[in-house]
């Protein structure tokens, strides 16, 4: 509350007519909470102080579906983290498996086969999408946009299927592997492929259509909890909402890993960061994933099936020497990464995830203070708040 | 092949307020191809690595953000002056350790000197090193946003107290890192303005991603049984 206001019109609409502020929690039960947060329904609290609709003050809470990630992770030998690091996303499960297993493989030393570097690689891609998908299908949800809704939740299940008909069942499986991954794509993958890119590209159409291009549907997105360059780097945002923000820092360009050095892509970025932008980047992201998709299954045709392709499946003999490594990788969120220090030991020292739904959180109510309280949940779900990793 | 960076269409004033007043099936039926978002169309230009705002493409000239040649010498130097150490760890990152009543003026030094500019605090956690003879650590991890550098600070706990300066004032981002690692590891950051628990409860005892703090796996003998024959 601002102090000593001057006239009444710098004055609260609430202090104007002699109430107190009202402070309304959306708590992780509160219905429109879960169906608008995707990956975080149920674990994720708002505290709300209002002047009339507009957000005051905003607190969000985290923390209710912590499950001490970290210590399981440090408490096993070291492969045995992949079930774990596969559950801090939703259909982004393998793209973290991927970037523990680069981490590791660093650690110690081991070498990946080409052909399961650019399975990998495809697998990513195949995740980003479902879980783009599933973020706009949020979007609409939390704006009334049901039409949107429908599109993009049937391009959200096409792409899980892709996606389950690549790692061989659920994402949440250990797919990925130390030195390698665990299956090869089945035989009729390039028509299931086919197909269904020819849908995923016709829901982008009708999303663009319903969305973007709608006037009702951009007036709740257009200038609405803009958050600029400078603030997203203060508050260590990444991933569409930095680009959204003009940035244009995207890992898979800036510090290629796996394939993504040899793949032709385009980085989308927005201009102004607000919600409109970070859906443009996020619509156009998949879009560019399908062409990534698309390249990555013309190398694999090249690349021979021979034995020992997908690299070695012994985990469990896994030296891990002593030593520090990092790795980065660009999930659907943002910023995933792997801080592993080992001291020689058969158990971690420490794993440390860097959680960018984390990072997000914390910036959420630099967005939206002045907002209107409708705005909270399209904002919330564009910025990806998945409580797997945020609250590990 | 470098990618390329292409900015996303935004509904204009003019042509969207024109949009808007045409009728839905008018738009249907004409528009929505004039309107499809064409990346190809878009302004397309390419950047150097690093992060790099985009907006202005008079700032084209000086994005490249020339490092000098020196830098290396210039971190040294100044890490000499500090009180740190540099070493490389295996994967070919820059690692500082310093002890912690000297990490404050160090990490400000990283942040403002003009050569080094390391802006980003991408993540902060801590290493539980007690239960060998060493200390805690609490970890910094750095980049550059102008040269997309990145590096990591260890700044090293005194073994009797567990207690370092906030780093808040630097970077925003420390706020809640901060508060994380004060509800896993324990560690007071002095001048934090709210340092409260942010995972666990309030009521919650102890410091659970310390070596010390033991974990009781659910299949192991201290584990109290499941309820027999009921739904657990």
């Amino acid at each position: 509350m601002s102090a000593a206001p001057e006239s009444s019109a710098s004055r609260t609409l609430s202090e104007r007519l002699g109430f107190p502020e009202a402070v309304v929690e959306l708590g992780h039960t509160h219905p429109s909470v879960r169906r608008a947060m995707a990956g975080a329904g149920g674990t994720l609290s708002f505290l709300v102080t209002l002047d009339d609709d507009r957000i005051e003050a905003l607190e969000v809470e985290i923390g209710l579906g912590h499950r001490g990630f970290e210590k399981e992770v440090e408490s096993r030998p070291w492969h045995e983290a992949l079930p774990y690091v596969a559950r801090l996303g939703y259909a982004s499960g393998p793209i973290a498996q991927v970037g523990y297993c680069l981490a590791l493989e660093r650690l110690a030393g081991q070498g990946v086969p080409e052909r399961a570097t650019w399975l990998r690689t495809l697998v990513c891609e195949l995740a980003r999408i479902t879980d783009h998908l599933a973020r706009i299908a949020a979007l609409s949800t939390a704006i009334g946009a049901s039409a949107a809704e429908r599109v993009a939740q049937h391009g959200e299940v096409v792409a899980m299927q892709l996606l389950v008909a690549a790692v061989g069942g659920s994402p949440l499986g250990s797919w990925a592997q130390p030195g390698g991954v665990a299956c090869d794509l089945p035989a009729d993958f390039g028509e299931v492929w086919v197909r269904s890119r020819s849908e995923l590209e016709a829901a982008l159409e009708r999303i663009a259509v319903l969305l973007l291009d709608h006037p009702t549907a951009a007036e709740r997105l257009v200038d609405v909890a803009p958050l600029g360059a400078d603030a997203c780097l203060a508050f260590g945002v990444t991933g569409p909402c930095l680009r959204a923000a003009g940035v244009a820092f995207d890992l898979r360009r800036d510090a290629p890993y796996l394939a993504y050095g040899e793949l032709d892509f385009d980085v989308p970025v927005g201009e102004r960061g607000d919600d409109y932008d970070r859906l443009a980047v996020v619509v156009e992201e998949v879009r560019q994933s399908l062409r990534m998709g698309e390249q990555c299954l013309h190398r694999l045709a090249a690349l021979e099936r021979s034995p020992g392709c997908l690299g070695s499946m012994a985990p469990g003999r896994l030296v891990v020497p002593a030593g520090e490594v990092t790795a980065s990788i660009e999930t659907s969120t943002g910023e995933l990464g792997f801080f592993l220090a080992s001291d020689g030991s058969d158990l971690p020292r420490r794993i440390r995830c860097r959680a960018p739904s984390f990072f997000h959180a914390q910036a959420l109510p630099a967005a939206l203070v002045h907002a209107h309280l409708d705005d909270l949940l399209p904002t919330a779900a564009l910025f990806h708040l998945v409580s797997g990793e945020c609250d590990r | 092949m470098p990618a390329q960076i292409v900015v996303v269409k935004r509904p204009r004033g003019g042509l969207f307020a024109l949009v808007r007043s045409v009728p839905a099936w008018l738009r249907a039926a004409f528009l929505s191809d004039a309107l499809a978002p064409s990346p190809r169309s878009a302004a397309s230009r390419t950047r150097p690595r690093g992060v790099d705002a985009t907006p202005a493409p008079e700032s084209e000239a000086s994005a490249p953000a020339a490092e000098p040649p020196d830098r290396d010498a210039t971190l040294r130097a100044g890490l000499l002056e500090r009180g740190g150490t540099l070493d490389r760890s295996r994967e070919g990152m820059d690692r500082i350790e310093v002890a912690a009543d000297e990490a404050t003026p160090l990490l400000r030094w990283l942040r403002e000197d003009a050569s080094l500019g390391f802006d980003r605090l991408l993540d902060l956690t801590v290493i539980d090193r007690l239960d060998r003879g060493r200390s805690l650590e609490v970890v910094y991890f750095l980049a550059a946003s102008a040269s997309g550098e990145r590096l990591r600070v260890h700044a090293l706990l005194a073994s009797d107290a567990s207690e370092i300066a906030t780093a808040t004032l630097l970077w925003p981002a420390a706020g809640w890192l901060e508060r994380e690692a004060h509800d896993l590891f324990g560690v007071r950051f002095r001048g934090h303005p709210g340092l409260q628990r942010i995972l666990l409860p309030a009521d919650f005892e102890g410091a659970p991603l310390r070596k010390d703090f033991v974990h009781q796996k659910p299949d192991s003998a201290g584990a109290p049984a499941p309820p027999e024959g009921g739904t657990v």
